[in-house]
């Protein structure tokens, strides 16, 4: 299940840290205020000068005096007769309509941020028509809205039974596995939802969370290239990205372009391999860059350790998948340096390593120079 | 039962000073966390903790029970604080940044495990720093400091209804912000 990114924002928010001030602060604070106190003399004054105001709300007032008015009147009008009153007339003749309108209520309920409220209704449909995925599904929500990951996840296992086939089921069942730390069953689960839904970023990143956590590299790095492959924007992406440099691995690398940070495939980029269709695809955000920005250059670098031929062919490959695939002429926007030295990588900014390939892509300003290709 | 602020408030003002400390204890944190957003620094938020709170029981006099007490208190903390960091000119990002990234209460005890949530607050706090101070106030009472509507329409003199619009606006601008991850 996708969270509401406004719901996921203002859970962020909640989250925020606290500071706490010192623990003496009160001690401090009121030793000065009553170091400031005035005199006890300043302080008579003050009683017996300061003006007193009395504040009423008029319609609570009026309402009183109709009550007591009422009162009177009906005391001595006689006994009063009781009204009565006709039974309401119950909605839902069926259990299934029950269960039905419970569901409504329920999600209604979740909806507008009431979890604890939702549990009881989404509880009682599901405990009608024990049957229905839908119930069960929403039901281990307003589970894990509550935090109980146990209740959620009974609920999930309860439907998958039924439907076996169900993404958002299997999804939700594999998150939950990946907060209780059950991580042979997330990857069950999640891998089981990725053959239902083969390109699915959950999927694929919480597989890659899970290895994380489990602490086998070979698989977690695996699993952020499989996941890079599918999907290379958005914070998922950076973050991935991030993981895997960590790792010193650099088969994916991210470019600050602008304002805009993008993801590249290196390795595939530097393959002599690849296609032209391939490399104008694998830079395809540059290419949107500058087609987005005409006043802004973009600067390629290649380094190829003792291969100088080797990274001049790469890095003219590359401008001609970008000029090639842009409108119009923009091949002076483009300007290539290459180098036959390994590339320095700066790590946690302080020790340093070397690429033996590496590609370095950034965005300028047009400057007055000549041009090198 | 807790006793209200209004009535704290009330007995102080007939001599019951040392009731002040009760005011004092209640509300240091959220002071303390707005002094320390805008100063970004503890010793700075810790000062002027202690000026507001000596200020406030000067002004108590002059509360009068037209807006509810942590509106008044409120307003009154953050024109002090405001007032003091225009005569500093600080860089205001920077510190709303430094503040509230600090490592606080936060170190999760296996990093590993929140090691999305913990990123994506650190990528909150860089997208509330981009939005205007009064739509991070706004947030930060709403959310973190569970305030009602009624007193943030009163802390930021709007209606309640523009009160919510405001913050569904200022939501979507984090969202916004956020969902360009990466940016600068």
């Amino acid at each position: 299940m996708k969270k509401n990114n406004a719901g996921e924002i203002e859970e962020l928010l909640r989250s925020t840290p606290l500071q706490q001030p010192p623990d003496d602060m009160v001690e401090r604070v009121m030793s000065k205020v009553l170091s400031q106190q005035q005199s006890w003399f300043s302080r008579c004054w003050r009683k017996l000068f300061s003006p007193i105001s009395v504040s009423f709300q008029p319609g609570y007032v009026l309402a009183t005096a109709i009550a007591i008015v009422c009162a009177f009147w009906l005391g001595s009008s006689g006994p009063i007769r009781p009204e009565i009153i006709p039974p309401t007339v119950s909605v839902a003749t069926e259990d299934g309509g029950k269960a039905r309108a419970a569901y409504f209520i329920g999600r209604g309920y979740l909806e507008h941020g009431h979890p604890e409220q939702s549990l009881a209704y989404l509880e009682q449909a599901s405990q009608t028509v024990p049957g229905n995925p839908e119930y069960a599904y929403w039901l281990g929500v307003a589970y894990w809205k509550n935090n109980d990951l146990a209740g959620e996840r009974k609920s999930y296992l309860r439907a998958v039974k039924q439907a076996t086939d169900s993404y958002p089921l299997l999804l939700n069942l594999g998150h939950n596995y990946l907060n209780s730390s059950m991580f042979e069953e997330a990857l069950a689960s999640y891998n089981k939802a990725l053959s239902l839904s083969p390109s699915s970023a959950d999927a694929l990143y919480g597989i890659a969370l899970t290895y994380k956590l489990m602490g086998t590299q070979k698989d977690e790095i695996r699993a952020w290239k499989n996941y890079l492959a599918a999907h290379n924007s958005g914070r998922w992406a950076y973050r991935a990205v991030q993981e895997l440099n960590r790792y010193q691995d650099f088969t994916y690398r991210t470019y600050q372009l602008g304002v805009k940070r993008v993801v590249v495939s290196q390795e595939r980029l530097l393959s002599s391999q690849v296609s032209p269709v391939d490399c104008a695809q694998e830079l395809s955000e540059v290419i949107l860059f500058l087609k987005n920005n005409p006043a802004t250059d973009v600067e390629v670098i290649v380094f190829k350790d003792q291969d100088v031929d080797g990274a001049k062919a790469a890095a003219i490959k590359m401008k001609q998948a970008i000029v090639g695939s842009s409108p119009g002429d923009i091949s002076n926007r483009v300007h290539l340096s290459w180098f036959d030295i390994a590339e320095p990588i700066e790590k946690n900014g302080q020790d340093s390593t070397v690429l033996p390939e590496g590609v370095l892509i950034f965005s300028r300003f047009p400057m007055n120079e000549q041009k090198e290709v | 039962m807790e006793i209200s602020d209004e009535i704290l408030v009330e007995r102080i003002l007939s001599g019951e000073s040392t009731l002040f400390a009760q005011l004092v204890d209640r509300y240091k944190t959220i002071i303390f966390n707005v002094m320390l957003r805008y100063s970004g620094c503890r010793d700075d938020a810790d000062e002027l903790t202690q000026d507001v709170f000596c200020k406030l029981f000067r002004m108590l006099s002059r509360y009068k029970g037209e807006k509810l007490f942590f509106s008044w208190m409120y307003t009154v903390s953050l024109n002090h604080v405001k007032d003091w960091s225009r005569n500093r000119a600080l860089d205001r990002k920077k510190t709303v940044q430094l503040a509230l990234s600090g490592a606080g209460d936060f170190i999760p005890k296996r990093p590993d495990l929140h090691l999305e949530q913990r990123e994506a607050v650190e990528g909150l706090y860089a997208a509330l720093a981009r939005i205007s101070e009064d739509r991070q106030e706004l947030l930060l009472l709403r959310y973190r400091h569970e305030r009602s509507i009624k007193e943030l329409a009163e802390i930021f003199e709007l209606s309640e209804s523009a009160v919510k619009m405001r913050i569904n606006r200022s939501i979507a601008m984090l969202r916004e912000l956020l969902d360009e991850e990466g940016t600068l």
